[in-house]
């Protein structure tokens, strides 16, 4: 197992990065502070519970007319029938893995373990892995799906700054790809005004920047927040689409 | 006019662009972007503003594409779109104090940045929700508290903890952004606290040398994204809570 460097925020960081793109989900548990890994176990055993034990509360007619009052109630019952229709098909993606099927499987995990398998299973991988199992798509889409998502998470820590006496904001953000040039925008960049370009070249496009909690532990080490969105890990949406016209396939983008 | 006021740190400039915008003088909070990036946010949005040279698709042809819909829902969505492509809510939405699209398109990118990032204050859309759904709003009544109304105006409190280098050229200063909230916890106080979100506003050195912020959709920690939301119980004759 990769052995995070907890000497500091931003050394954490990165080391977590490398982490992830080894695969390393015990060592991304282990640079997170042990609190924060009790909260997130303890907030997802409740969602767990609540899904195992309430039933979804089904789209009506009423409930849809009551938000959109001037929509026409035959164009209500129609959608409504349409959505129950999309449900029953299973083109919903499973939110949770077998190991979290019951409560009780799930509260068996000690806090680092129970992140370690809710992080993997965030991973683009084990979504498309869920969503070959639950026979949404074929196996030929599968194997090109997976291939897809073994990607490699690339991100760039800019430094941190403190917030607080024992916490401290990690900054990063997506490593520079191509130029924006060759990326198809150049209609676009030509279309701006004058300068336009030289800023988005220097900006990089829309890069967001984002920042990740550290917080410092009682032995002056560093631990990271515990959360599925460490390095913008859970913002990585993954779609199918099961339109006959196209043909099944897999995409990945960032969703917010 | 004014010269522009040239700044040696990002942190000192992004001081002076929140307390500005926290006085509600936006024309000196755009004065600390940088122009191009105001330019360009002109550019942008009077694109989105510019009547849709898609037209809307026929019934028809919503009905090739959806063979299993009803004809009466692809005239409800006919209506819908259509609607959706009406200018000027989209204008008065954007742009604080404009009610036409060639008003907004007379505007400078200074004034047009300034009009934007009045209309996405917190305090000018909670104004405007209020006003919009009880008219008659002009001081506290039985119905909308004191609190509520010194909510609903209360400046933000920004908290900067510090600036990152990005390159030579670009820094992020970040900070904390904290609003008040209409339930009685005043989370004013605790700007400092994890109740405030972190946001970052990037920084571009110039060719002088001098820094000026980028301006675009999160300003500031403002979103252009962001919507008012009023709950009024199904009895009630007025706000009974507030939210974005």
């Amino acid at each position: 197992m990769i052995a995070c460097d907890t000497s500091d925020p931003v050394l954490l960081f990165r080391s977590v990065v490398t982490a992830i793109n080894a695969g390393s989900w015990g060592a991304v548990a282990a640079a997170c502070d042990p609190d924060s890994l009790l909260r997130f176990r303890n907030w997802k055993l409740e969602e767990i519970t609540q899904q195992s034990t309430e039933e979804p509360v089904p789209l009506t007619a009423e409930l849809l007319l009551r938000g959109v009052p001037e929509m026409p109630v035959a164009v209500a019952h129609e959608i409504v029938a349409e959505q129950a229709q999309r449900t029953t098909k299973g083109t919903r993606l499973p939110d949770w893995p077998a190991w979290a099927a019951s409560s009780e499987a799930a509260r068996a995990l000690t806090p680092l373990d129970f992140f370690a398998r809710s992080f993997e299973s965030v991973m683009p991988q084990a979504r498309i892995a869920r969503l070959a199992a639950s026979g949404a798509i074929d196996a030929a889409e599968v194997a090109s799906a997976l291939e897809l998502s073994l990607f490699e998470l690339r991100v760039v820590a800019l430094g941190a700054v403190p917030d607080g006496n024992a916490q401290a904001q990690v900054v990063y953000r997506d490593a520079l790809g191509a130029s924006l040039a060759d990326t198809g925008y150049v209609r676009w960049l030509d279309g701006l005004p004058e300068g336009g370009r030289a800023l988005y070249e220097d900006l990089g496009g829309h890069r967001r920047i984002r920042t990740e909690t550290a917080l410092r532990q009682p032995d002056g080490s560093w631990r990271l927040t515990a959360s599925t969105d460490l390095a913008g890990v859970g913002s990585l949406a993954v779609a199918y689409d099961t339109s006959s016209a196209r043909g099944t396939h897999v995409r990945m983008y960032e969703s917010c | 006019m004014k010269a522009v006021e040239r700044f040696e740190h990002p942190e000192a400039l992004f001081r002076v662009a929140a307390e500005a915008f926290c006085a509600r003088d936006y024309r000196r909070a755009a004065g600390c972007c940088d122009p191009v990036s105001l330019a360009v946010f002109r550019h942008e949005r009077l694109a989105t503003l510019a009547p849709n040279p898609r037209r809307v698709l026929t019934v028809d042809e919503l009905l090739r594409a959806w063979p299993d819909w009803s004809r009466e829902r692809a005239e409800y969505e006919v209506r819908i779109r259509e609607g959706t492509n009406d200018v000027l809510p989209r204008v008065r939405q954007l742009l604080a104090g404009v009610e036409a699209l060639e008003e907004a398109t007379a505007l400078t990118p200074l004034e047009f940045f300034a009009r934007a990032l009045e209309a996405r204050d917190m305090r000018f859309l909670l104004s405007r929700a209020l006003r919009e759904h009880w008219p008659g709003l002009a001081a506290p009544t039985p119905q909308i508290s004191d609190e509520m109304l010194a909510w609903s105006q209360a400046a933000p409190v920004f908290t900067v903890l510090g600036t990152v280098a990005d390159g030579e050229r670009l820094a992020h200063v970040i900070f904390r952004c904290a609003h008040g909230s209409p339930l009685g916890h005043d989370r004013l106080a605790d700007a400092t606290q994890e109740s405030a979100s972190i946001e970052t506003n990037t920084a571009r050195q110039q060719p002088d040398g001098s820094w000026l912020l980028v301006g675009g959709e999160t300003y500031l920690g403002t979103d252009g994204s962001r919507f008012v939301a009023i709950g009024v119980d199904d009895d009630a004759t007025a706000p009974t809570d507030a939210g974005t």
